[in-house]
């Protein structure tokens, strides 16, 4: 498989802290890869750096062949990305947010729609589409921010936490939605969780950050075969040891 | 160039509260025409004062995306970091554009009765100068911070603005040693000079003023700053590493420059006082009479008053030998009677002729507690009749503005220092 995202040598410091040194990765198209680590570890700011808002202090990741720091529009056209927390402006509905991000996404009109009504049905938000965002649950708010995320037809999903605070059902329509975009459209998704769970229905490989580096990196069947358990081993690699 | 922002975020503009702001600022203006007596009076108010309460708003317009985390989103659909920024100024140029367009109608009207189309016309120009400077300012000061100390960049800009209002007339203060690079820079001398209206005070200074300033040099002049700050706030945020959590300047750093705003200030804003409300016209008796007496009265410190008064002479009166002019003001016991006439003059203005005669007198108990209103009595005497004319001077006690307006100000900047600094999320999340 062509590895979509390459991240060679990331380094990004923040005063006298290292808060990422040393990271190496790739991701091919439609792979989920996933990411793991302590609160703090650095996944936030990793998701950041590949979402272009923030610059590394060394090193360097390319999106389709396109640098995040140099090429950082080229880049923007490729990705998608949910983060862990979010503000929606609460006038909106999600039909104009989508619309609306569609719109600076420069889709054509007629596209953004059809693709605005595929997102709705898939995410079973149209009973909510025409309603204030203000009026609506944490829970639809997050699946209106994946839906946007999506509008753009990205080749690279960024996601921070996508399911946090959601049902076992949710969670498990989205994963499997998650899982058809990578297959079909040969999406490749980053995704950081806390759930173990998710990780493990969903993700291909992994990388596990400990103290701002690598703790592992590699399938998730390889952790589970050399480590045995497979929580108790990523909670031993968190912690450092 | 992606400005598709610019359509949705006035959208998301119009729906919030700041269009209450937005209409009291625009309902300001038919106020003010109803109670200013003087066109020029109303075209500075509407279109030079009253858009600098836009700062504010302006001033948190980058720092609230940055705040809420909405800038993130934006940030992952394909706009550059120059195109957002330029998207903010077009926005903020079209709101202006809709205060201008709210207020013509008042203006219009207004112009028709007392003015004339072409001040008008020049106003509106210059208020659209006027608007682009500040909002330069706005998120030069907004990319600055971030929206964790929104009120205290709120409070600055305010401050700023306070400050920017009392500078137009700081040359005043200087009196010989002005500084007319900077003078231009003030949107109020800008209009002001556009419109000519300093022309007829004859006062050293006005003619310093109107010799080196004109109104093209002016409205160069606010573009050519109006770039300098946009391609500064364009350097800063297309150099800042973490878009989302950099502070270039940080809470505690923004309450020195509150502070310091707060402790300037008062030493302009009395000045600034008697430079925005110290001229008065009264036109006594000219139907009667066929006399009129425009007072031009300055206060400057150290208890000097200078003052202007021109008098238009009647068609019926052929020269000077029919006037005379005998100034007395036994009623203002804090007053010596000794003014001093510089030069008369005699210009033909559209068929009238007028004089002017700038006098100056000295106050004595400058350092006094008078405060208020006094009068002065100027009897004009031609040979055929005589015309009693009074004016009245205000006159007010610097020392105790200088408290007054001090403790204004901070009680203005106490709600910064009173800003959540614990709610300031970690710069590197």
């Amino acid at each position: 498989m062509n590895s979509y995202i390459e991240v060679r040598d990331l380094q990004y410091s923040f005063k006298d802290a290292d808060i990422l040194k040393g990271i190496d990765f790739n991701v091919a198209e439609g792979e989920i890869f996933g990411c793991l680590g302590r609160n703090g570890s650095g996944k936030s700011t990793l998701i950041n750096i590949m979402s272009t808002l923030i610059q590394p202090t060394e090193g360097y990741i390319k999106i389709g062949g396109y640098d995040v720091v140099k090429n950082a529009v080229e880049v923007r056209k490729r990705i998608g990305a949910v983060f862990e927390t979010f503000y929606t402006p609460p006038e909106l509905t999600p039909f104009d947010y989508l619309y609306y991000y569609g719109e600076l996404s420069a889709i054509e009109k007629p596209v953004i729609l059809e693709r605005e009504e595929a997102l709705i049905k898939t995410f079973n938000l149209e009973r909510y589409e025409h309603r204030k965002l203000s009026s609506l649950s944490e829970e639809i708010v997050r699946k209106v921010e994946i839906c946007r995320a999506l509008i753009s037809y990205p080749r690279v999903l960024l996601l921070d936490e996508p399911t946090r605070g959601l049902d076992i059902v949710e969670k498990k329509g989205i994963w499997a939605f998650l899982k058809g975009v990578s297959i079909e459209e040969g999406v490749a998704i980053f995704l950081t969780s806390h759930d173990l769970q998710e990780i493990s229905e969903l993700c291909d490989r992994l990388l596990v950050l400990s103290e701002g580096g690598i703790g592992y990196y590699g399938t998730v069947e390889d952790l589970a075969i050399e480590k045995g358990d497979l929580e108790k081993s990523l909670t031993a690699i968190m912690m450092g040891q | 160039m992606n400005l598709a922002i610019v359509p949705i975020n006035i959208k998301l503009l119009l729906r919030s509260r700041w269009w209450y702001l937005f209409i009291i600022f625009s309902a300001s203006a038919p106020l003010v025409a109803s109670l200013s007596n003087d066109f020029y009076t109303y075209l500075m108010y509407v279109y030079s004062v009253a858009p600098l309460f836009f700062l504010p708003l302006i001033s948190t317009t980058i720092a609230m995306d940055r705040h809420r985390g909405t800038i993130r989103n934006f940030f992952t659909t394909p706009i550059s970091r120059i195109d957002y920024l330029l998207s903010k100024f077009l926005q903020w140029f079209i709101v202006g554009l809709f205060y201008v367009l709210i207020t013509l109608p008042v203006s219009l009207c207004y112009c028709f009765i007392s003015g004339t189309l072409s001040a008008l016309l020049i106003s509106i120009l210059f208020s659209f100068l006027i608007f682009a400077f500040l909002i330069s300012i706005g998120l030069f000061l907004s990319v600055l911070i971030r929206g964790a100390a929104l009120v205290q960049i709120a409070v600055s800009s305010f401050l700023c603005l306070l400050f920017y209002l009392a500078y137009a007339s700081y040359p005043h203060a200087l009196y010989y040693s002005t500084n007319l690079t900077l003078l231009r820079a003030s949107p109020l001398i800008a209009l002001g000079d556009a419109l000519n209206i300093w022309s007829y005070s004859s006062t050293p200074l006005m003619v310093n003023r109107i010799e080196c300033a004109s109104s093209i040099n002016s409205a160069i002049f606010l573009l050519l700053l109006t770039l300098c700050l946009f391609l500064s706030t364009c350097a800063i945020f297309c150099g800042i590493q973490n878009i989302i959590g950099h502070n270039i300047i940080k809470g505690k750093e923004i309450y020195v420059f509150a502070v310091a705003a707060a402790l300037l200030l008062p030493f302009f804003i009395p000045v600034s006082d008697y430079f925005i409300s110290s001229r008065e016209f009264i036109r006594a008796s000219s139907s009667d009479f066929g006399l009129v007496v425009d007072p031009e009265i300055l206060i400057y410190d150290g208890g000097m008053i200078e003052a202007t008064i021109r008098i238009f002479i009647p068609y019926g009166l052929t020269g000077l030998r029919d006037v005379a002019l005998t100034l007395y003001s036994q009623d203002l016991i804090f007053m010596r009677s000794d003014f001093e006439f510089d030069y008369l003059n005699i210009v033909s203005d559209g068929g009238r002729a007028f004089f002017d005669i700038p006098v100056r007198m000295r106050l004595e108990n400058i350092r006094g507690l008078f405060y208020g209103n006094y009068e002065i009595d100027i009897t004009l005497v031609s040979r055929s009749r005589s015309d009693f004319l009074t004016t009245t001077v205000r006159i007010r006690n610097r020392d105790a503005e200088l408290v007054v307006a001090l403790a204004f100000m901070l009680s203005i900047a106490l709600p910064s220092l009173a800003a959540p600094i614990s709610k300031r999320r970690l710069s590197y999340e």
